[in-house]
């Protein structure tokens, strides 16, 4: 059962997902229903194992292409509409122990390149407003399968967060006639303090308003709207850059950091969004080793992030922890 | 039934290459190579038998 509700008080839109209960849940590593399918072994999601990257289509989705109705009827105070949509699996890799950080850098390009191929894809969908990639990594954000994979939600909207945004960035243009994202990086690159390492297309950074002790920033210097804008070199660096914030990442507790990845890119309901500007940002939940930030009253009642750290210690932390990417030339150049 | 598509473009220097397969719960999985290079982790063994078995697969490299 699918659907999505209105939600009057907050102006947005809530996706009923009761299917979803039923999914796996943390299986052992020897029936993961997401490793390449083996000889005589059980059935999985992928039956090939020769490939670099996967992408297909949830089992358990919250939203499809073609939803049923809304299984209740709605009012005028609470509209209900068809969950339509789209929601992929993305794997890195048919190895079930990596994780993002630990494949090389020429896989994290190969990754890039698929969520370039899959944004220009879905962005054309019809019913489809918004491409959001993520990644939910770890049991600490509620991940129920270890296998090293990401997600992609192509909404029927442009969601709330998105939305503001966006609206943050036309303001911002309207006033001043310069990017938001833009001014951020400058005011970033002129601090410094806060900046964890730069390379010819990129910057990565504890933003000045970080509202998790280590969310980080990574925006390409050039200003577009998406992926599909950057060029061939530019998507190199994006790659070698993701690498340094991984890398950074597990080194700080020596352990295999949990977090969330989101890109954030233009909308795609056919608007111009000239003043947006294309960004990832990550929120690592610890707080400490074996600490995580809980998202409590403030958090989620009020909407008010109350952060323990500065974000120019954190970024000081992330910093000395940044180590050269190394591309193997003769398969990057292949 | 299986359908090809095939179409090619270059990216970053390497070509991506996009298999498409439509399973017969009517889901789609793409598999992706580059170069034709890929670490298959089952080699010498004989096929596996998939829970949802393709029924239509489009080949395209993009």
């Amino acid at each position: 059962m699918s659907e999505l509700r209105w939600n009057p008080l907050l102006g947005e839109w809530v996706a009923t997902a009761t299917h979803r209960q039923q999914r796996t849940f943390l299986p052992p590593a020897d029936f993961c229903p997401l490793c390449p399918t083996k000889p005589g072994g059980f059935p999985t999601e992928v039956p090939e194992s020769s490939y670099d990257i996967v992408v297909f289509e949830n089992r358990f989705p919250s939203l499809r292409p073609n939803p049923e109705p809304p299984a209740i009827e709605g009012t005028e105070l609470y509209p209900v509409r068809p969950s339509a949509g789209v929601c992929e699996v993305v794997l890195y890799s048919p190895n079930h122990t990596s994780t993002l950080a630990t494949e090389p850098v020429e896989q994290i390009h190969k990754l890039v390149q698929v969520w370039t191929d899959r944004f220009r894809e879905l962005s054309e969908l019809e019913f489809v407003d918004y491409v959001f990639i993520f990644e939910n990594k770890g049991e600490a954000i509620g991940v129920t399968l270890h296998h090293p994979h990401g997600q992609i939600y192509a909404y029927p909207f442009t969601p709330p967060r998105v939305a503001r945004q966006v609206e943050q960035s036309r303001a911002h243009y309207e006033k001043t006639n310069r990017y938001l994202l833009s001014d951020i990086i400058n005011e970033e690159r002129r601090d410094g303090r806060r900046i964890i390492a730069e390379n010819s297309s990129f910057v990565t950074y504890i933003p000045f308003f970080a509202r998790w002790p280590y969310e980080l920033h990574i925006a390409p210097l050039r200003h577009v709207q998406a992926l599909t804008d950057l060029t061939d070199a530019e998507r190199k660096d994006m790659a070698s850059i993701l690498k340094v914030v991984l890398v950074a990442f597990d080194g700080l507790f020596n352990i295999s950091l949990p977090y969330m990845m989101v890109l954030y890119q233009r909308p795609s309901d056919g608007k111009d969004y000239d003043y947006y500007g294309f960004h990832i940002e990550f929120f690592p939940p610890l707080r400490a080793a074996n600490r995580l930030k809980y998202l409590a009253g403030s958090e989620t009642g009020a909407g008010m992030f109350i952060n323990d750290t500065l974000a120019e210690e954190k970024a000081a932390e992330l910093r000395a922890l940044v180590k050269p990417v190394a591309w193997n030339t003769e398969r990057a150049g292949r | 039934m299986t359908q090809h598509d095939t179409k090619q473009a270059h990216h970053d220097g390497t070509t991506m290459h996009r298999r498409r397969i439509t399973l017969n719960d009517g889901r789609y999985i793409i598999f992706y190579t580059f170069d034709g290079a890929t670490a298959p982790l089952n080699t010498g063994e004989s096929a596996p038998q998939p829970e949802a078995k393709p029924v239509a697969e489009e080949e395209r490299r993009v």
